[in-house]
């Protein structure tokens, strides 16, 4: 952190072509397993703020000049970052972004504030990236679901109250709906908007 | 764009790495390593080779029009002192992009400035004159004046 001075871009990937295609399968993985955490080997320095290698790494990865981005407050110092590397631009409303940054989900803003996707374009939604407290070792979520054969476990720690439970007054939508990436250092876990889940 | 052809004036920013981005890289590497001690810097974005569309204005409505596509090479570096550089070449010399972005970040630092317009800036300006007077000498040569005769009436 370098709170107080300016934030210059620092370098991104050191090798782009290789190291994003193994971070999109890496993330590819944890959207067709639901709650199977991944760890992301991202060799780029970390913007100051909240968002960890993960977050950061996905965001290099997926990111370009076609998505725009909203970042919540405690996230905006990657801004500058992922703006020098991705070329993306910043999304004026949450209803516009592709992709939001989350750095303090204790602070989420209302779910249904983000694009939601049409039914006949269910893709054009906002995909979070939420850094989260723990990915293992907080309030059991039992996970269940296309991609999931029995069973997942997720100990996800840092929502707000009801962050659960308004995801889930969500699924009444179907195709519409948010798809979630949660973020915790250098782990990740995906929460599909197919996914069910038991607290 | 500045005009930058009056030799004794201070070559400000866009004109400058107009320069180094048409300078032999070889005459850069030259400078380069004639650095002593050659400051240490980090690759934000290490040379990479992509296409640019060029874009040129329609005469009359001045309205954009796309040129083609050309190859680029570009580089951004961050000196061990902070300011950050950006190079932007034709073509695909990765060395000279990454040259020309080290040498725009240095001539941003306060105290290399001056030494750097005088060693290296009004060199890369006699250069390109003298070019640019050869040229219009060689087809100066060739010039073809057309003119009508009265005819009739």
């Amino acid at each position: 952190m370098r709170a107080g001075t300016r934030d210059f871009p620092l370098p991104g990937f050191a090798d782009p072509g290789s190291d994003s295609q193994r971070i999109f399968r890496s993330v590819l993985d944890a959207v067709a397993h639901p709650g199977r955490i991944v760890s992301i080997e991202a060799p780029a320095d970390l913007p100051s703020g909240p968002l960890g290698r993960a977050a950061i790494g996905t965001a290099l990865a997926l990111l370009d000049f076609e998505t725009p981005v909203w970042l919540d407050e405690a996230a905006r110092p990657a801004f500058s970052h992922l703006r020098f590397h991705c070329n993306c631009p910043e999304a004026e409303t949450r209803d516009s972004a592709a992709f939001a940054f989350i750095g303090d989900p204790a602070r989420l803003p209302a779910l249904d504030g983000f694009a939601l996707g049409l039914d006949p374009y269910p893709d054009r939604s906002t995909t979070l990236v939420i850094e989260v407290a723990d990915l293992a070792r907080g309030g059991r979520l039992s996970l269940s679901g296309p991609g999931i054969e029995n069973r997942n476990q997720l100990g996800v720690a840092g929502f707000r109250a009801g962050f659960w439970s308004e995801r889930a007054a969500l699924a009444p939508l179907f195709p519409r709906g948010l798809d979630l990436i949660l973020t915790c250092g250098d782990l990740l876990a995906a929460v599909p908007r197919t996914t069910r889940i038991e607290e | 764009m500045l005009d930058s052809s009056a030799s004794s004036a201070t070559v400000l920013r866009p004109g400058w790495m107009g320069l180094l981005a048409q300078a032999a890289p070889e005459d850069l590497e030259a400078h380069w390593q004639s650095l002593a001690p050659q400051p240490g810097y980090t690759l934000l974005r290490p040379a990479e080779t992509g296409l640019v569309m060029v874009r040129g204005r329609i005469s009359g409505s001045g309205a954009p029009f796309n040129l083609g596509e050309m190859t680029m090479t570009r580089c951004a570096v961050r000196m061990a002192e902070g300011p950050v550089g950006f190079g932007h070449v034709a073509g695909r010399n990765r060395r000279h992009a990454e040259l020309a972005a080290i040498f725009d970040a240095l001539l941003q630092d306060r105290h290399r400035h001056d030494g750097l317009q005088d060693s290296l800036i009004a060199g890369l300006v006699r250069a390109r004159d003298a070019a640019r007077s050869a040229d219009r000498a060689e087809i100066a040569a060739t010039r073809v004046d057309f003119f009508t005769l009265a005819r009739g009436e």
